[in-house]
C-alpha cells in the first residue's frame, strides 16, 4: 500500500511540473533557508563553547558609575591577577590577556604580527590544543614563545619551528616552544603568538601599578562556586586596594565567557531575528502548500471518490496525503541541502563567517532535522489531507464539486497571513537598509573624503630616535606637495579611536563625583584637517608642548554634558591640582561609529613631533588621489625602505566600522527576496489554478458583454484585496517593531510614510506581476472555446 | 437481499422541501440483474449511490443482507465496500496516474491481500479481460471502451456479490457497450447481482428486471404515471 502512495505521489508530482516545481522550490528554499540559519546559529550560540571549563571561566570587568549612568570597560590592572587568587577561594585561576601587534624578526625578514602577551594559566584554564609542544605549560620561561600553524607556516615554512628563535619588537629573543592547534573560528580569543607578559622588557615597571589599567583578566572558577557570591565582595576589595570614594564609584562584576560574544556583539539579536525570518520563509512555504492543494481538490477529488468505493476509509486517505506531504518535504530537505552546499561560500564570505555544513551529519543534529522536516510535511499536509478526504464520493464522482472550490475562507486567510509576514520582512528589510545608508552617509560633523591616515607610531621602529628624525622630514616632503592641503599628527583619528579616559571635575561641580571623560592628544592642524567647526574660542598654537599643557578644547557634547552655558573662561581640574582653561569649543564630530552617541572629549596639544601621536593624517586633493598616493608612496620609500606603508582612507574605515549592520542587511536583503519570491510563486500558482476554476464564469460573463479590463479588474482586485489586507495588518506591527530595533542606535532615521508607501507600492507591483498573466490570459480566451467544454 | 422501505431524499432549502426520492420501496433477490431507468432528474443515479452506501437516505429503512445500512458507521461501510460491493461508473474513473494494473490492483491493496496473493489474482482478471498486453499502459493510452473493461475488471476483482454500474455504457458506441453488456450477462449467470442505471431500453433487455422511475418515485408504486 504504501509503495501504492509514493507511485500516485511521485506520478503526481510529475504529472504538475509546475505546480510540483513551486511547492518543492518553496519548501526547499524554506528548509534550506532554515537550515543555514540554523548553522549560523549554532556557530554564534557555540561561541567559546568549545571550552572544557567554558561554564567555570569569567571574565572580571569593571563598572563606572558616574552621574550619567553606568559605563562597562575590560581594562584592569597589572596586579589583580594575583591578587584576585590570593583573595578569593572560589577563584581557582587566572590569568591575564594583553592583545597587540609586534614587530617580529625572523631571519632577516620583519613582520608585523597580532601578539598576545598573558601568563603560563591561559593553557590550563582554555582548551587551546598544541600540536607540539607540552601541552600543560608550553610558556616554560619568558623567552618561550607559542606560536599558531598559520604563523610557522609563515615563518619558517616546512622545517620544524621547535627551537627557532623570534625577535620581538627588535630587542627580545624568544625561542618556539609550542605550535597551536587551529583554533575554531567561533572563539573570542585568537592566538597567534603567545608570550608570557612578565617577559616584557618593561614589565617590572607596572606590575605593581595599581594606577593604570590596560589588560584583561580571566578566572576559572572552582565548579561549586557561585559568580554572584564573589561579586558582592568585590566593594571590599576595592576600599582594600584604593578607598572608600573609588569604591563608591566602581563595580567589578563576572562575566561569563559563554555570555561573552553576545555581550560584544550583540549576536543574540542578530540569531533572533535571522530565526524570525527563517520560521517566516517556512510559514510563507507551508501555506504555499496548503493553498495549492485546497485549490486543487477538484482534481484529488475524484481519486478520493473512486478510493473510497473501493474501500478505502477516511483515516486511510488522510494517511495518504499526509504521507504525500512528508514526502515531498523529504525531497525539498534533500534539495535544500544543496542549496545551502552551493550558497555556503558565498555566505561565508559575506559574513565573515567558517560554517559548515558537516555539523548537520551527526546524529545529534540529522535525528532533530530530519523530525523537523517530518513536521513541515505534516503541517503542510493536515489541512488538505481533512479537508479532500471529507468529500463525499457520490457527490466528487458527479462532478458536483464543481462549482465550490472548498475552503475558499481559509484560503484567504492563509494569502492573507503570507502577504502580512512579507510586508513585515520587506518593511524591515526597507528600514534596515535606510538606516545603514543613513549611518554611512550620515553628517559625521568632519570631512571624511580624501584624508589619508598614515600610521607613524614610534614604538614601530627598532630605533625610535631616528625614526623620529626621518618621520618629521617625511612630514616636511608631503606638505611641500601641492596636492596636499593639510597634516596633522594625533594619537587617534576619527573611525579609529583609542579610547582612553580620565577623571575630570568640571568648573562648579563637587569633587566626591568626578566625570569619567574621554581625552586625546592633537596638534595645532587636526580640527582643521578635518575641517572640525569652532563653536566658540580658538585653536592651539603651533608651540612647544610645555606652553599650553594647561589648555584643552572640548567638543559640544562636554558642554552639555558639564551643563555649560558657554565654554570660555571655565576650567577643569584634572587631578589634585592640576587644572586646564577651556580654550575652545568645537562641534561634536563622529570620532566611532554612529550607533554610539558622540561623548564628551578633552583634547590636549601635543606639538606634531611629539612621540605620542600614532597616526598622520593627511588631506590631500580629492581629484588627485592615485597620483598623490602614489607620491607619499615613493617619500616614504626614500625614508623607509625596510617598513611598508600602511595607511587607510579615514572614508573606508568608517565604512568597516559598519560590519555588524553590513550583515544583517546582506542577510535579512537575501532573506527578503526568498521570501518575496516564494510568496509570488505562490500566488501565481493559486491564481494559475483558481482562474482555470472560473473559466466558465468568464466565459459566461464575456458572452454577456464584458470586456476583458473588467474581468481582468474582477480577478485582479479579488487577489489585491487579500494582499491589501494583510499589508493593513502587518504594517503597523512592522513599524512597532523596527522602531523598537531603531532604538539600538543614537543616531538613526524617522520612520515615516515614504517607507510604508514604498515597502506598498514595492508590493503593489508583485502582486500585480503576479496575477496577471493567468488573468490576462484567461480573460482573453474565447468563450466559445471555454463554454464548449462543459 | 436488498430491501428499501420507504426511502425518502430530499434538499431542504428555506421554506421548500424539493424530493429527489420519495416513498421508494423496493426488493432485489440475489442473481438479479436489474435495469433502473427513467428521464434525466428520475432519481436513478441517487437511488444507486443509497443502494451503494455512497449517499444515505434521509429516512425510511435499507437493509443489505438483513444489515440494517441505515444504522452502519462509516468504517463498517467501507468493509462493505471492500468485500461486497463493486462500482462501474459512466466516466469509468481511473485513477489517472496509476496504470492498468495498478488501478485493478487497488481494492486488493485496500483489503491487505498479501503480494503474492495479489499479483495471482490481478493476472487472472487480466488473462480473463485479455488485457496482459496493455497493464502497463495509463488510462489515458486507451480507448473509452478498454477504460470501461478495466473499470469492470477492477469491480470485480473483489468478487463483490453486488455490482452497482451507472450507465456504464454511456459514453461508450455501440459495440463497446455490447461487449460490456454480455460480460455482466455472463457475471450474472455466475451468481452476481447486477443493479444498473441506463437510458436505453436496449441495454436494458440484457438483464432480468426494470425498474421505471419518474420524479423521484417508482412507477410500479404509482402506475398513474406511467402514462
Amino acid at each position: 500500500m504504501l509503495k501504492n502512495y509514493i507511485k500516485i505521489a511521485f506520478r503526481n508530482l510529475l504529472k504538475h511540473k509546475s505546480y510540483s516545481l513551486i511547492n518543492i522550490l518553496g519548501l526547499s528554499l524554506g528548509i534550506g533557508s532554515m537550515l543555514l540559519i540554523f548553522l549560523f546559529s549554532i556557530n554564534e550560540l557555540r561561541y567559546d563553547r568549545f571550552h572544557k571549563n567554558a561554564e567555570q571561566i569569567y571574565q572580571v570587568y569593571k563598572q563606572r558609575v558616574t552621574p550619567n549612568g553606568i559605563q562597562d570597560a575590560m581594562d584592569l590592572w597589572t596586579p589583580m591577577k594575583d591578587e584576585l587568587v590570593s583573595t578569593y577561594s572560589g577563584i581557582e585561576k587566572a590569568t591575564r590577556i594583553y592583545s597587540g601587534n609586534a614587530w617580529v624578526e625572523v631571519g632577516n625578514e620583519t613582520f608585523e604580527e597580532h601578539i598576545t602577551y598573558t601568563d603560563h594559566e591561559l593553557f590550563e584554564i582554555f582548551s587551546f590544543p598544541l600540536s607540539e609542544g607540552d601541552n600543560a605549560k608550553p610558556l616554560t620561561n619568558e623567552s618561550s614563545i607559542v606560536i599558531s600553524n598559520e604563523m610557522a607556516k609563515r615563518f619558517f615554512g616546512n622545517e620544524n619551528p621547535i627551537g627557532k628563535i623570534l625577535t620581538l619588537d627588535f630587542e627580545s629573543d624568544y625561542i618556539v616552544s609550542g605550535i597551536l592547534e587551529e583554533i575554531p573560528h567561533n572563539s573570542t580569543i585568537q592566538l597567534d603568538l603567545v608570550v608570557l607578559l612578565s617577559s616584557d622588557p618593561n614589565y617590572s615597571e607596572y606590575q605593581n601599578n595599581w594606577g593604570s589599567s590596560f589588560l584583561e583578566i580571566f578566572v576559572q572558577l572552582s565548579p561549586n562556586t557561585n559568580p554572584q557570591d564573589i561579586e558582592v565582595q568585590f566593594p571590599d576589595f576595592i576600599k582594600r586596594i584604593w578607598n572608600e570614594e573609588v569604591a563608591a564609584r566602581t563595580n567589578f562584576k563576572l562575566l561569563s565567557l559563554t555570555e561573552l560574544h553576545n555581550y560584544s556583539t550583540n549576536s543574540n539579536q542578530i540569531v533572533f531575528i535571522l530565526f524570525g525570518i527563517a520560521i517566516s520563509i517556512i510559514i510563507i512555504a507551508v501555506i504555499n502548500f496548503v493553498n495549492l492543494a485546497t485549490a486543487r481538490s477538484l482534481e484529488r477529488a475524484k481519486e478520493v471518490g473512486i478510493r473510497k468505493t473501493l474501500g478505502a476509509t477516511k483515516s486511510q486517505l488522510v494517511k495518504q496525503f499526509l504521507g504525500e506531504s512528508v514526502i515531498l518535504s523529504l525531497f525539498a530537505l534533500a534539495l535544500g541541502y544543496v542549496l545551502v552546499e552551493t550558497v555556503l561560500p558565498f555566505f561565508n564570505q559575506a559574513l565573515n563567517t567558517e560554517l559548515s555544513s558537516s555539523i548537520i551529519f551527526t546524529t545529534y543534529n540529522l535525528v532533530p532535522l530530519l523530525l523537523f522536516t517530518f513536521v513541515i510535511g505534516l503541517m503542510a499536509g493536515i489541512f488538505p489531507a481533512f479537508f479532500l478526504s471529507k468529500f463525499k464520493s457520490s457527490e466528487t464522482l458527479k462532478g458536483a464539486l464543481k462549482n465550490k472550490p472548498g475552503g475558499i475562507f481559509f484560503r484567504k486567510a492563509l494569502v492573507i497571513t503570507q502577504f502580512g509576514i512579507t510586508t513585515f520582512i520587506l518593511f524591515g528589510t526597507f528600514v534596515i537598509w535606510n538606516q545603514l545608508q543613513y549611518l554611512k552617509k550620515a553628517d559625521l560633523g568632519f570631512e571624511k573624503a580624501g584624508i589619508i591616515v598614515v600610521e607613524t607610531g614610534l614604538r614601530d621602529f627598532a630605533d625610535p630616535e631616528a625614526a623620529a628624525i626621518r618621520i618629521s622630514t617625511f612630514k616636511n616632503d608631503l606638505n611641500n606637495l601641492v596636492s596636499v592641503h593639510n597634516l596633522s599628527s594625533s594619537v587617534s583619528s576619527p573611525g579609529q579611536w583609542n579610547n582612553s579616559f580620565t577623571f575630570a571635575i568640571p568648573q562648579n561641580w563637587s569633587h566626591d563625583q568626578p566625570a569619567r571623560v574621554r581625552f586625546t592628544y592633537v596638534d595645532d592642524a587636526f580640527f582643521e584637517t578635518y575641517s572640525i567647526n569652532f563653536l566658540e574660542g580658538t585653536n592651539f598654537l603651533n608651540t612647544v608642548d610645555s606652553v599650553q599643557f594647561d589648555k584643552v578644547i572640548v567638543n559640544e557634547a562636554a558642554i552639555k554634558n558639564f551643563g555649560w552655558e558657554t565654554g570660555l573662561n571655565k576650567t577643569i581640574q584634572l587631578g589634585r591640582d592640576r587644572f586646564a582653561d577651556v580654550i575652545g569649543v568645537v562641534d561634536d564630530y563622529n570620532y566611532e561609529s554612529l550607533v554610539t552617541e558622540v561623548a564628551p572629549v578633552l583634547h590636549y596639544y601635543r606639538s606634531s613631533e611629539n612621540g605620542v601621536h600614532r597616526n598622520l593624517s593627511v588631506k590631500i586633493n580629492a581629484a588627485d588621489i592615485p597620483s598623490t598616493l602614489g607620491a607619499i608612496q615613493e617619500r616614504w620609500e626614500t625614508y623607509f625602505p625596510d617598513r611598508e606603508l600602511s595607511y587607510s582612507f579615514v572614508d573606508q574605515t568608517f565604512e568597516q566600522l559598519y560590519e555588524n549592520q553590513d550583515r544583517l542587511a546582506y542577510v535579512s536583503g537575501s532573506f527578503t527576496i526568498i521570501i518575496v519570491l516564494i510568496s509570488c510563486l505562490g500566488l501565481f500558482a493559486l491564481t494559475s489554478l483558481l482562474v482555470i476554476q472560473r473559466t466558465k464564469e468568464i466565459g459566461i460573463r464575456k458572452t454577456l458583454g464584458a470586456n476583458v479590463i473588467s474581468i481582468v479588474r474582477l480577478i485582479g482586485l479579488d487577489f489585491l484585496s487579500l494582499v491589501g489586507l494583510g499589508f493593513l495588518i502587518a504594517s503597523p506591527l512592522a513599524w512597532f517593531f523596527m522602531n523598537s530595533w531603531l532604538q539600538d542606535f543614537a543616531y538613526k532615521i524617522d520612520l515615516n510614510l515614504t517607507i510604508i508607501l514604498l515597502c506598498g507600492t514595492v508590493l503593489f507591483i508583485l502582486t500585480v506581476l503576479s496575477i496577471s498573466y493567468h488573468t490576462i490570459k484567461t480573460s482573453l480566451q474565447n468563450p466559445v472555446e471555454s463554454l464548449k467544454s462543459e | 437481499m436488498i430491501r428499501l422501505k420507504n426511502i425518502d431524499k430530499y434538499l431542504d432549502k428555506k421554506f421548500q422541501r424539493t424530493f429527489i426520492l420519495k416513498d421508494i420501496d423496493l426488493e432485489l433477490a440475489q442473481g438479479e440483474f436489474a435495469s433502473i431507468m427513467g428521464p434525466s432528474g428520475a432519481g436513478k443515479s441517487t437511488l444507486l449511490n443509497i443502494l451503494g452506501f455512497l449517499d444515505d437516505a434521509n429516512s425510511g429503512e435499507y437493509h443489505f443482507f438483513d444489515e440494517p445500512v441505515h444504522n452502519l458507521s462509516e468504517k463498517q461501510k467501507s468493509q462493505y465496500h471492500k468485500s461486497h460491493i463493486g462500482f462501474v461508473f459512466q466516466a469509468y474513473h481511473l485513477i489517472d496516474e496509476l496504470t492498468v494494473y495498478e488501478n485493478i490492483e487497488m481494492p486488493l491493496l485496500y483489503r491487505k491481500v498479501k503480494g503474492s496473493e495479489r499479483k495471482g489474482m490481478v493476472a487472472e482478471v487480466l488473462d480473463r479481460f485479455n488485457m496482459v498486453a496493455k497493464k502497463d499502459l495509463f488510462p489515458h493510452q486507451l480507448s473509452g471502451g478498454q477504460q470501461q473493461l478495466v473499470g469492470v475488471a477492477r469491480a470485480l476483482i473483489g468478487n463483490p456479490k453486488l455490482i452497482l454500474a451507472d450507465e456504464p455504457t454511456g459514453n461508450l458506441h455501440s459495440d463497446q457497450a455490447a461487449e460490456i453488456m454480455e460480460l455482466f450477462q455472463n457475471l450474472n449467470n455466475e451468481g452476481v447481482t447486477i443493479v444498473q442505471v441506463t437510458h436505453s431500453e436496449k441495454m436494458a433487455s440484457y438483464g432480468n428486471k426494470i425498474i421505471r422511475m419518474q420524479d423521484g418515485m417508482l412507477l410500479e408504486n404509482f402506475p398513474h404515471l406511467a402514462d
